[in-house]
């Protein structure tokens, strides 16, 4: 009997200790959030904190150098909804289905964080004057197929969305029915799509970095956007684009760079556009043109080392002053065109628009001795993929950074000047 | 020499008749490579993927139903040799002039369409009676259907 009750007395002691409600110091994070009162800072501390948290009232969430969100990888860990004025700054969060919704806001800004190992990193519904700033999105391994998207935005406007880096996730950006939004300097690789751009209207993609996915841009059904001054390298998939615009109208295509892509820019069902001042470098096919109207322009551009320059489906479309690395026409009058047209049309490119597969058979003898052919035949084409302005220099004035570093200056002068003394004096002796 | 000519005569019967009955069954999807023929598209979303199983033995994907009655517009009667999508319900590729739909604005779907298809009148009733949203269509209505997004 004595030793039950010590027993007893032992179980009593320890439920005491452990299964205690928490007190003040030792709330839940959902109970922190709970208790800050509207338009106040909470700072988490250092550490790493569990469960489902959802904010409905105005405050601003601020993680110290190590605050973790960890989630369970089935259900959406940080929920923003029905609420203005929102921040969520330096948080990192991991093993979540969907790290961040957003859901019915306003002025919400999401600034430095780092989510790893979510199917979906944020996820952005019925929202408006939302800033993404500095996020960090690592995606699940495996296919793309199998894998949500970096961010999402649904029926929201007014959004800036910059300096992010997303990698390994189906879409980067899975922008549907936005209006108003702006997306700069990101950077996306190792996905399907960069950004995905479905029935918006009034965006801007600058100064983004695209690379090694499927396709760098994705646009369709959509109007009114400018995709300028983007890199967009390394989509040479089999079905690998740098940028797909597919009935879309006023897109204006300016001053990007496209280097290594199987092709650098298809255009499907476009409208009133523009393809000006960009560079098409090392491409397979630089520009293809499929079912698209004769009001879009294509004026100014580089095309250096691609293996087909442009290829149509005989879609006419006005091409003019753009310069063209074989072209082999002269210049009499000194004005910087051409005397004569150029004239892109391949059999075998025409071809290819066709039966993609035929990309294979790019370099072959046979289709080598055709492209030869072509050439011979072409001086009497005056309609399809002619430019009659073919530029002889480069429209784009390429810069060189001079960095001179003046130790290495100093360094090679000095051994220069010594190599010289040592060699007079060997001389002499 | 009569009796081989009418051996050779009925192989070559039969053979013909083998060719003309093709069975077309749908294939599956690859999604490494696999791309809507009309959009472009990857196909990532199984679920509602189409195919024409076209009657020269190619087949052509479709990442949306929307897509697929697009493309079957333009084709010959002849060049089709069987069609399928897949079925919401059961995720198995179901014939799509035997199919039944439901529409809504709200359903999500990889063109943002709003049609997905069930095997049977029943199932796409249940779907309607569960989500409390949906309007029931068949085949022949896709025909006249307004493609596009609608919200």
């Amino acid at each position: 009997m004595k030793h039950l009750c010590t027993i007893l007395y032992y179980f009593v002691l320890l439920w005491l200790i452990f299964a205690m409600p928490a007190k003040a110091d030792q709330l839940t994070l959902q109970e922190q959030i709970d208790g800050t009162p509207a338009g106040s800072v909470l700072v988490l501390e250092d550490g790493v904190y569990t469960g489902q948290i959802t904010i409905t009232k105005p405050i601003t969430l601020r993680g110290s150098k190590h605050t973790m969100l960890e989630g369970n990888g089935k259900e959406s860990l940080l929920r923003i909804e029905n609420v203005q004025n929102v921040t969520l700054e330096n948080i990192h969060i991991t093993d979540a289905h969907v790290g961040i919704v957003v859901k019915n806001t306003s002025q919400v800004n999401l600034l430095n964080v780092q989510l790893q190992n979510v199917w979906s990193g944020v996820q952005i519904y019925n929202s408006k004057h939302v800033v993404v700033n500095n996020l960090k999105i690592k995606g699940i391994n495996g296919h793309y197929s199998k894998k949500g998207n970096g961010l999402d935005v649904f029926n929201s406007n007014d959004l800036t969305i910059s300096n992010n880096k997303v990698q390994d996730v189906q879409d980067g950006f899975y922008i549907e029915k936005a209006q108003a939004i702006k997306l700069t300097d990101n950077d996306i690789k190792n996905s399907r799509y960069g950004i995905h751009f479905m029935y918006t209207e009034d965006a801007l993609a600058e100064q983004n970095d695209f690379n090694q996915n499927v396709t760098g841009i994705m646009l369709m059904m959509t109007e009114d956007a400018q995709l300028q001054n983007n890199h967009v390298t390394e989509q040479n998939g089999l079905n690998g684009s740098g940028m797909v615009l597919f009935e879309a109208k006023n897109i204006d295509v300016l001053y990007n760079h496209f280097q290594n892509n199987r092709t650098a820019l298809s255009t499907q069902k476009l409208a009133t556009s523009t393809v000006e001042y960009n560079t098409f470098q090392m491409n397979q096919t630089a520009i293809e043109l499929l079912r698209s109207n004769k009001e879009n322009t294509v004026y100014a551009n580089d095309f250096v080392g691609n293996i087909v320059n442009l290829r149509s489906d005989g879609t006419s479309i006005s091409i003019s002053q753009n310069y063209y690395d074989d072209y082999d026409g002269i210049d009499f009058d000194d004005n910087g065109i051409g005397d004569s047209p150029y004239v892109a049309l391949q059999s075998f490119g025409q071809w290819m628009v066709r039966k993609p597969s035929y990309q294979y058979f790019i370099e072959s003898p046979s289709v080598v001795l055709l492209n030869k052919m072509d050439r011979q035949t072409n001086a009497i084409e005056t309609e399809q993929l002619v430019d009659k302005e073919p530029m002889m220099y480069s429209a784009q004035k390429a810069t060189t950074e001079w960095n001179i570093q003046l130790w290495q200056v100093v360094t090679g002068l000095t051994g220069l000047v010594l190599g010289l003394w040592l060699w007079r004096k060997e001389a002499s002796v | 020499m009569k009796k081989r000519g009418l051996v050779v005569l009925f192989s070559a019967v039969l053979l013909l008749q083998a060719c003309s009955n093709k069975d077309f069954k749908p294939r599956g999807i690859v999604s490494e490579t696999d791309v809507c023929k009309v959009c472009n598209m990857s196909i990532v979303h199984e679920e509602y993927a189409g195919q024409i199983a076209l009657s020269n033995g190619d087949y052509e994907m479709f990442d949306d139903l929307g897509c697929l009655i697009e493309y079957m517009k333009n084709l010959n009667k002849g060049d089709v040799g069987k069609a399928f999508i897949k079925d919401e319900g059961e995720n198995n590729w179901v014939d799509v002039k035997t199919a039944s739909y439901v529409y809504d604005k709200d359903i999500w779907t990889p063109m943002s369409y709003g049609v997905i298809a069930f095997e049977s009148k029943d199932s796409a009733q249940q779907y309607i009676d569960k989500e409390g949203k949906g309007k029931l269509l068949s085949y022949s209505d896709l025909d006249s259907f307004k493609w596009g997004v609608h919200h």
